[in-house]
């Protein structure tokens, strides 16, 4: 091959994995509308009101890992022990935090030490103490030695005791009845259904007084803006697409509700990644397959946990990274599920998007921004080709992010100002000018750290609300 | 060197260009258009919210009164308030209890919103929907009736809940055949809403839920006629629900064990032994549990065996089971506690949460 073929070679592989993914991206959209029409509970407050007067709802374990957060842990825990749901358990679990988060909850809510039965059903480091109070009989709080948060969520599932459990970050706030709108679809197909992800929106911004987002607001810095856009695409597109078409791979750690009995028949939270919540989902679809039940997972767009999004570019990037990185590491551990027809749609198609999403895409991206200018700068592409290039990494992402905004509005009407949509609109096309190339530029760092087996969770300095 | 692509791909290189750009300018220019349609809106929900401090004055005005207000005292509603004074009615439903209850359907009648609310039950989405349904049960009219009855037929399983919620809030079981009937044809799966609606027929509704029981409907609708037979302690269906323990599908044979349990008629206690030796967990744990609430002594023996289950739930309730059971029980706990098997693991366990280590 002469250096011209390599060159068209290289544009043309390039172009067609930005066209492949764009290509997703448009099939996605209406998947996703429908969707939200199928299952919407938008104007169905009957149906929450019968489930809170009537207590007839599945019990939840909601579990709390807390890792030095004694500055915020009691006012997390109170805001948690308010929420709508009549059959809650709510299971904190420090992990071996050297401030005084467990001191704190003592102190707070009367805590004693108790004995509590337990299954040994999924491994974690030795436990310390179990900790209950007569006053809030649904409070535990567990004690353990420090593992991680996987670590920690597994002790919360062996201490659970209710058929579903819900892994919330101890800084995150949930909607007052995010876990009456979480919890039905188990109800409505309690045979089949195995795991339910909810929204995840970005907290700043936003007025929080008890415990409770009161008023919705953007971000007024640009950085938790930017995500604010990513956030709405992620959540009501791409999770809401996958889910009608039965081949959702995600549900975010930070709320989702997942069977404890399929959980434990997986062995759990893995320690050994970063992305434990994506690959405790490819676990429960392979053990699924494997045993050719049929189940169901869904993504549930109304209810919401609040979460705090990193204002700066240190904080960003070290998410991103680790996001990436998380992402590589369950890709390359479960890998024989790609193209694997034994694993079905989610074999042939869903896993495979995968790849193309974290694998290979990032790396395309990469080297178009490297070479396709470079080339025409050269005179060795000419400028059709530059503008298709432009017109796939840059122009349709504008297009995409305000679909999902025109979504967002004739469905769900969460922003409550026209100069929100206004302002998000902006953003939906400077995006594309900067953050998206920086954020393709963690994602490689990301690469490289995976490709170096680097391990660390790096540091996240939240502001508190 | 240069690469210079045919007059086809070329062709092709700028359609993506302009497809993109003209892609990209329609949705931006559908946003501006909902942007603009949002700030007209914000103008018209300010009035709209004005609109319901006043209906909502109106609404707590009439109830005030010492006898209801005739149709010609109201003031005349237009389009848009029937959507508010429904809302409205529905908030303080909930609310209110007696005869206050009746005095908001009278003031919906006398308003006549029937034919808002059938438009909505048509046209409007699934929540509309349903909120119609709850409004139209209130209706004590034979028009109200047989739109519940049409709707126990929906294939959309929560306006099906719905229109049965709207039949039991009547407390009419005379239509309870047709729901039974309904219901077993259905695609209904939600068990536990289910059980709800179907206890608040009440007591007199257990003929009819012995039959959803037994019939060939999904699992999902027989499990919730027996999860209300066990609510309702109906014993009446102890002989239904023992047979029940035989039936070929597990969910409903945990049901039907865990349902006798709760009414607690010590009939069941062997049908309940047997299952401790059933192939599938949910039932044994079922069973255990069943057990300790029925306090059947002759289980004594078969729930220590239990100790040494494969499942750590089914192990857990039968040790809970034996607590239950008394002094016999706790000795069996406290023999077994010193034993260094799983079976020894789960009595200490029990024990020591039970606080009598």
């Amino acid at each position: 091959m002469t250096g011209a073929d390599w060159v068209e070679w290289i544009s043309w592989a390039i172009l067609a994995i930005g066209l492949l993914q764009n290509v997703i991206y448009t099939v996605q959209l209406p998947a996703a509308w429908n969707e939200l029409r199928a299952h919407s509970q938008a104007d169905d407050t009957e149906s929450s009101w019968e489930l809170l007067i009537s207590h007839t709802t599945l019990p939840i374990s909601l579990l709390v890992p807390a890792y030095q957060e004694e500055a915020t842990i009691v006012s997390s825990v109170r805001s948690m022990l308010a929420l709508k749901y009549p059959q809650l358990e709510l299971i904190v679990i420090n992990d071996g935090s050297k401030d005084r988060t467990l001191e704190r909850l003592i102190e707070a809510f009367s805590l004693d030490a108790i004995a509590r039965a337990h299954d040994l059903a999924v491994p974690h480091a030795p436990i310390r103490g179990i900790y209950g109070s007569p006053a809030y009989p649904q409070l535990i709080v567990v004690d353990k030695e420090n593992g991680g948060k996987a670590d920690a969520i597994n002790a919360g599932i062996n201490i659970a005791r209710n058929p579903l459990f819900c892994v919330v970050d101890a800084d995150s706030v949930l909607e007052g009845e995010a876990l009456l709108r979480a919890v039905r679809p188990f109800m409505e197909d309690p045979q089949r259904m195995v795991a339910v992800g909810g929204a995840i929106r970005i907290l700043n911004g936003c007025t929080v007084k008890a415990g409770q987002v009161t008023k919705v607001g953007l971000p007024r810095q640009f950085l938790p803006l930017l995500q604010t856009m990513e956030y709405v695409r992620a959540f009501l597109m791409a999770r809401l697409a996958w889910s009608r078409w039965g081949m959702l791979t995600l549900i975010s750690g930070a709320f989702g509700i997942f069977r404890r009995d399929i959980a434990i028949a997986v062995g759990g939270f893995s320690h050994n990644t970063v992305g434990e919540d994506y690959e405790l989902v490819i676990k429960m679809h392979r053990w699924l397959q494997k045993r050719k039940q049929d189940y169901a997972m869904r993504y549930v767009p109304e209810p919401v946990c609040w979460t705090e999004a990193p204002d700066t570019l240190a904080i960003l990037g070290n998410q991103r990274k680790r996001w990436q990185r998380g992402a590589l590491e369950v890709f390359f551990k479960h890998r024989a599920v790609c193209f694997n027809p034994h694993y079905g749609k989610l074999g042939i198609i869903g896993f495979p998007h995968n790849m193309l999403a974290d694998v290979l895409g990032p790396l395309a991206e990469l080297i178009g921004y490297a070479f396709i200018p470079f080339f025409w700068y050269m005179g060795f592409l000419n400028t059709s080709f530059l503008l298709a290039f432009l017109a796939v990494f840059l122009i349709y992402g504008v297009f995409v992010s305000v679909s999902c905004l025109i979504l967002e509005e004739m469905e769900l009407k969460r922003f409550p100002k026209a100069r929100d949509l206004a302002v998000l609109g902006l953003v939906s096309i400077v995006e594309n000018f900067g953050y998206r190339q920086l954020n393709n530029f963690w994602r490689i760092v990301g690469w490289w750290q995976f490709l170096r087996k680097q391990k660390s969770w790096g540091t996240m300095t939240r502001r508190g609300f | 060197m240069s690469v210079s692509p045919s007059a086809s791909e070329t062709l092709l290189l700028l359609d993506i260009w302009l497809v993109s750009l003209l892609l990209a300018l329609v949705s931006l220019s559908v946003l501006l258009w909902l942007i603009l349609s949002r700030l007209h809106s914000q103008r018209k929900y300010l009035h709209l919210a004005e609109r319901r401090k006043t209906l909502y004055s109106l609404f707590h005005t009439a109830l005030q009164l010492p006898a209801p207000p005739t149709p010609d005292l109201l003031p005349k509603l237009g389009k848009s308030d029937y959507g508010i004074i429904c809302s409205i009615a529905l908030d303080m439903l909930r609310n209110l209890r007696g005869g206050e209850r009746q005095r908001i359907v009278d003031l919906l009648k006398s308003w006549d919103t029937l034919p808002y609310l059938l438009h909505l039950l048509k046209q409007g989405r699934r929540g509309k929907r349903i909120q119609a349904l709850s409004l139209i049960a209130r209706f004590d009219t034979p028009e109200a009736e047989e739109i519940l009855l049409k709707h126990i037929r929906h294939p959309d399983t929560y306006t099906q809940l719905a229109a049965l919620r709207g039949l039991a809030a009547r407390g009419d079981i005379r239509h309870l055949d047709q729901a039974v009937e309904a219901l077993a044809q259905s695609n209904q799966r939600n068990t536990l809403m289910l059980a709800d609606i179907l206890s608040r027929f009440g007591d007199a509704a257990a003929p009819f839920l012995i039959e959803l029981a037994g019939s060939d409907a999904l699992p999902e609708v027989r499990s919730a006629a027996i999860m209300t037979l066990g609510n309702m302690r109906a014993l009446a269906a102890v002989d239904s629900l023992i047979r029940l323990c035989h039936d070929a599908h597990p969910e409903i044979r945990a049901a039907a064990v865990a349902a006798l349990g709760e009414m607690g008629d010590s009939r069941a206690g062997d049908a309940a032994v047997l299952l401790l030796r059933d192939e599938a967990a949910p039932v044994r744990e079922q069973a255990a549990h069943a057990l300790g609430l029925l306090v059947f002594q002759p289980a004594l023996p078969a729930l220590a065996a239990c100790l040494s289950d494969t499942a750590w739930w089914v192990r857990f309730r039968a040790a809970e089971a034996l607590h239950r059971l008394g002094d016999r029980g706790l000795a069996m706990l406290r023999s077994v506690s010193v034993q260094p098997d799983e079976a020894g693991r789960i009595a200490r366990d029990v024990l020591a949460e039970k606080e009598v280590a």
